[in-house]
């Protein structure tokens, strides 16, 4: 990556001093508790340590921004799905929970999935996941949906290129 | 993995998609699906790299599908709301407003099960009644509809759903999510519905679907929307696709239709809280049947 002339570098202990209290903030902000704020915060500049890119002065906050946000994503996706699945097994009798080990894989197992489904359309979303969980064939899926197969195979075909592209094809 | 990071042509990856799904319940194109997958090292590497992300939608820890599908589908929702009230937060700035782009702190949850209907109390005289598969938070005397369906009755009141907030006067109004929209119908009273879109003010009898982009006017629903609260499904000549996706809210499993029969019509009257002569009762009235594969995959079909 080539720096601009005119962009000089920022070194990190000047970065985190300077916009440490100001991200804290904008944090706080959008979830709403100031602990998880300053966790967010926290995982903000270690993922900027781990790129090990140079930061210069060009709109810092910005990158920071951009940063967090995606954390703060990530964050309320896992709340949600915590929530949705805490429900989902309230509707079960307690004798068949599974321990807490087994949850906290499941959770894991689950926000996989959902990120990697995250940005289809909900009707690609719904009929793959009667295809790829349900294990119905696309012509079940159809019937299922009152749509027609064709319609099925190409949303399947569309939720696998996009899991695939993901999985295989997105640089580390 | 030496493989790990070779490209395979987008070309090979969709014929790989394809074979995947055409062999799914047609045992007899095994043959010439391995001389497909023998033709070429890029064909069996695209084919390993399916079979491995299928592996991560079978692991062991995950609940049933009946559950997961839910589960994943009521996530996503939850999800996409609060990205839509940050996003409203950001762009809106004004003071009209201001109440969305409040940071969201959820104090109280009432989430009800399939099939519940459950009262809460929201203080001055207002009442709210939560149907089946719903969520709802209650902040401060206000109420945050995140999934399904609530009926909200009382004098002064105010509510936000995923794509509108929503003021109440001497008001009985009906507030549903639905997949891109929310959708509001008034019984009585007075209600005004604000969005990033626009303003209205809605009266008695009328209906309002609110997206992202707009504000659409709903015609007469043939689904009464404030039966439930009775315990009913009430319909007038509905299609009878329209009809089974409805009452598949108050049952576990999936419920579908045939298309072949999607078209019919149906007026009636049918208890919620007796999910299978609901259906019982379709197949007296209509010529099709209920066709059950396994006890959560229910089928609608031509007699």
């Amino acid at each position: 990556m080539s720096l601009h002339e005119a962009d000089s570098i920022v070194p990190f202990d000047v970065l985190y001093g300077t916009h440490h209290g100001w991200l804290n903030g904008w944090l706080r902000r959008s979830v709403g508790c100031s602990q998880q704020a300053a966790d967010l915060a926290q995982d903000t500049f270690v993922r900027l340590l781990v790129r090990n890119q140079p930061v210069t002065d060009r709109a810092p906050r910005a990158l920071l921004a951009r940063i967090a946000r995606g954390l703060v994503i990530d964050h309320w996706r896992r709340d949600a799905l915590e929530r949705a699945y805490l429900e989902a097994l309230a509707q079960l009798p307690e004798a068949s929970h599974p321990s807490p080990e087994v949850r906290h894989e499941a959770l894991q197992c689950l926000e996989r999935i959902a990120q990697m489904l995250d940005g289809l359309k909900p009707a690609v979303r719904e009929a793959f996941l009667l295809y790829q969980l349900g294990g119905l064939t696309h012509v079940q899926v159809a019937a299922q949906l009152g749509v027609s197969s064709r319609t099925v195979e190409r949303h399947v075909a569309t939720a696998l290129l996009h899991c695939y592209r993901l999985c295989f094809e997105t640089p580390a | 993995m030496s493989q790990a990071s070779e490209r395979v042509p987008e070309s090979i990856v969709r014929d790989a998609i394809d074979w995947q799904m055409r062999l799914r319940g047609h045992p007899e194109l095994q043959a010439p699906f391995h001389d497909w997958l023998r033709r070429d090292p890029r064909h069996q590497l695209a084919w390993q790299r399916l079979q491995q992300m299928a592996g991560m939608f079978q692991a062991s820890q995950l609940p049933r599908a009946e559950q997961t599908i839910p589960l994943l589908k009521r996530a996503s929702a939850d999800l996409s709301r609060r990205r839509m009230l940050k996003m409203l937060g950001l762009v809106a700035g004004g003071t009209a407003l201001a109440a969305v782009s409040a940071p969201p702190s959820w104090h109280a949850d009432y989430i009800t099960a399939l099939g519940e209907r459950r009262q809460i109390d929201l203080g001055n005289g207002t009442r709210v009644l939560i149907n089946g598969d719903s969520s709802v938070d209650v902040q401060g005397g206000e109420l945050l509809l995140r999934s399904g369906e609530v009926l909200v009755d009382g004098p002064r009141w105010h509510a936000r759903c995923r794509f509108a907030e929503c003021s109440g006067r001497d008001a009985r109004v009906s507030l549903r999510e639905r997949d891109g929209f929310s959708e509001i119908r008034v019984d009585r009273g007075e209600v005004l519905v604000t969005s990033p879109v626009g303003q209205r003010r809605l009266h008695a009898g009328e209906g309002l679907g609110v997206s992202a982009a707009a504000m659409t006017p709903l015609g007469k629903s043939p689904l009464d929307p404030f039966a439930w609260s009775r315990g009913l499904l009430v319909v007038n000549d509905i299609r009878l696709g329209e009809f089974v996706a409805e009452a598949g809210r108050y049952r576990h499993g999936w419920l579908g239709c045939d298309e072949r029969i999607a078209d019919l019509r149906l007026s009636g009257v049918f208890r919620l809280d007796e999910p299978a002569s609901l259906l019982d009762n379709i197949s007296h009235l209509l010529p099709v049947k209920v066709v059950e594969r396994t006890r959560w995959w229910v089928r609608i079909v031509p007699a």
